[in-house]
């Protein structure tokens, strides 16, 4: 490792330059596929919270807000052997205060998910009233307290509390009686999503084959993979992996045509080494070597540069006004750790060509005089 | 004490650019085990590509180099031959500027299976033997002349190679340098037995070696 330390040190500038690039490729990678998992890690907690162990929605919607239930079929779930509760949720989102994302939850106050709110300040919702209750992140942005009244879609909503989830995509939204939502969003008596309560977790696979075998135009997944269902969130997600892949293509260029060039400055040199006896698969097990370390620390470097995109996404400001809560607050350490070694591997693939420049010099190019 | 390789070449020969520049036209010569030879002939006469040759670095067009009475093209990895067998002093240092001088010796040790500790003793040893002991840290970019050609022949000698291959070792250091060198290649192989070819076109430094081969135009004319 010491002479791979040297030999990338020997050209201070141009390592650092490389690592910056590296640094941002990696970055970008890191916050294109965090905010991607985030976004759908945002739904998939949404379920978890409201203690869901089977989600229903629509078969074929691209999204939970192009999903609808009608109340039959809600009515039929709950008959399904094995189903304890069944819980309601109507979406809706509208722009509000500048924020074009500002989600609504539709849920009746009745049902077991929405005593699952913590009310922070204030008090729950009151069956059949025009109130809403706002989330944290919410109330601080809009600077709105208990009592005051806000207009969604013109219709005007008293706040009656403020809570606290946890999750920055409610957080940042507002909870509504679910008449509210469907009027607001002319849902009709349809949902969006039904979440359904078990007797026994266990029985889970038995119950979502049930319901599967019933009933053929619904998605019933396990709350864990409900967000898989929808061809939208795949998209998103596979858009950002794309957008993310190609920065980092960028950057690997960046390592081949930094390799390419130490290789050939130093042709002479890598022709000593065979001539002293270094054999072709430790030679390059250096150039490999030197470029892996390279991308490593520049993916390495790009850590605190994601996480400092996703600190700023996620100051209380943001939250609310941009990513309307879908962007996590913190990095993902799984994005983390994926940007890391994909950024790697990159590297590594970059050093090929030079590499295969490398492996043709001939050792009599020693004997020449230095160039 | 090693034994020297016994080299042999018959009828090498070579050239360049597709046949029109030639270069060797059917050399032969034998070198015993701890014997030592100079080759010597005008600047172009083909010393270095004989020395290539026999270094394994280049394969001939047409004859053959044998290694102790065995054919040179069964010894492959020829790489791998070198590393444990022979020392190449070139004619420039060709040290790499940006490592100490140990680090430059230390270089044909690695990948032989040596823990770091053992190389970096043998550098250091064979470094105070050159009585470049106290300079073992300095790059190589930061070292005179001469103490460059005195460490790249550190690195010729740390594997204690059975064969040392010398390319015009003198000629690129003032006079002094030049006679201690030579004495250090000679005073090796006289402890070690390993065999010498080393090229010049130096008559003192040729006669001082012992054996002398005369090359021109390619070809031995004097033995």
């Amino acid at each position: 490792m010491g002479l791979v330390a040297r030999n990338l040190w020997r050209r201070p500038r141009r390592t650092i330059l490389t690592l910056v690039g590296l640094a941002l490729g990696a970055a970008s990678y890191m916050a294109l596929v965090g905010a991607a998992q985030g976004f759908l890690y945002q739904y998939t907690e949404l379920a978890r919270f409201f203690g869901a162990d089977i989600v229903v929605n629509q078969a074929a919607a691209t999204s939970p807000w192009s999903s609808g239930l009608p109340r039959s079929q809600v009515a039929a779930l709950a008959g399904v052997p094995g189903v304890k509760a069944v819980a309601r949720l109507g979406l809706g989102k509208t722009q509000l205060f500048g924020s074009p994302y500002f989600l609504l939850f539709g849920v009746d106050p009745a049902e077991a998910i929405a005593q699952r709110l913590r009310v922070v300040k204030g008090r729950g919702l009151q069956p059949g009233a025009s109130e809403i209750l706002l989330g944290e992140l919410a109330a601080s942005r809009l600077a709105l307290v208990p009592g005051a009244e806000i207009e969604i879609r013109h219709k005007h909503l008293r706040i009656a509390g403020i809570f606290h989830t946890g999750h920055p995509i409610t957080d940042a939204g507002a909870v509504l009686d679910l008449h509210s939502v469907q009027d607001l969003f002319n849902l009709g008596e349809n949902v969006n999503v039904v979440f359904l309560e078990l007797d026994d977790p266990a029985q889970r696979p038995r119950v979502l084959a049930a319901l599967s075998a019933r009933f053929q135009d619904l998605a019933a997944s396990p709350w864990e993979s409900w967000t898989l269902t929808f061809g939208q969130m795949g998209l998103v997600t596979a858009f950002a992996r794309l957008l993310a892949l190609l920065a980092l293509i960028i950057a690997a260029l960046g390592v081949s045509n930094v390799m390419h060039i130490a290789v050939s400055e130093r042709t002479q040199e890598i022709a000593i080494l065979r001539a002293i006896g270094w054999r072709r698969a430790r030679l390059a097990g250096l150039v490999v070597r030197e470029g892996a370390t390279l991308s490593f620390l520049g993916g390495l470097c790009g850590v605190p540069l994601a996480a400092a995109v996703f600190w700023v996404l996620g100051s209380e400001h943001l939250v609310s006004v941009t990513t309307g809560g879908f962007i996590p607050l913190r990095l993902p350490l799984t994005a983390a750790a994926e940007g890391l070694g994909v950024t790697v591997l990159a590297g590594v693939l970059g050093t090929v060509p030079p590499l295969l420049r490398a492996l043709s010099v001939q050792p009599t190019e020693a004997l020449h005089a230095p160039g | 004490m090693n034994q020297g390789v016994r080299l042999t070449a018959r009828n090498l020969r070579k050239s360049f650019d597709r046949g029109l520049v030639p270069a060797l036209a059917g050399v032969d010569l034998d070198v015993a085990p701890g014997e030592r030879v100079a080759v010597m002939g005008p600047t172009g006469c083909g010393k270095s590509t004989l020395l290539s040759l026999l270094a394994l670095l280049d394969d001939p067009d047409d004859g053959e180099v044998l290694i102790d009475g065995a054919p040179a093209a069964d010894l492959r990895p020829a790489e791998q031959w070198r590393a444990s067998n022979v020392g190449i002093v070139f004619q420039f240092h060709h040290l790499l500027p940006h490592l100490t001088a140990a680090e430059n010796v230390a270089l044909p040790l690695m990948g032989q299976g040596l823990a770091r500790r053992e190389i970096a003793s043998r550098a250091h040893s064979i470094l105070g033997r050159l009585g470049l002991a106290h300079r073992e840290g300095a790059l190589a970019s930061r070292l005179s002349g001469g103490e460059r050609q005195l460490t790249a022949v550190a690195r010729a000698l740390v594997a204690e190679p059975r064969l040392l291959l010398a390319d015009e070792p003198t000629g690129s250091v003032d006079s002094a340098t030049g006679e201690r060198i030579l004495r250090i290649l000679l005073e090796n192989s006289e402890r070690s037995g390993a065999s010498v070819v080393l090229v010049t076109h130096d008559a003192a430094v040729a006669r001082a070696v012992g054996r002398l081969v005369l090359v021109r135009d390619g070809r031995v004319v004097g033995n």
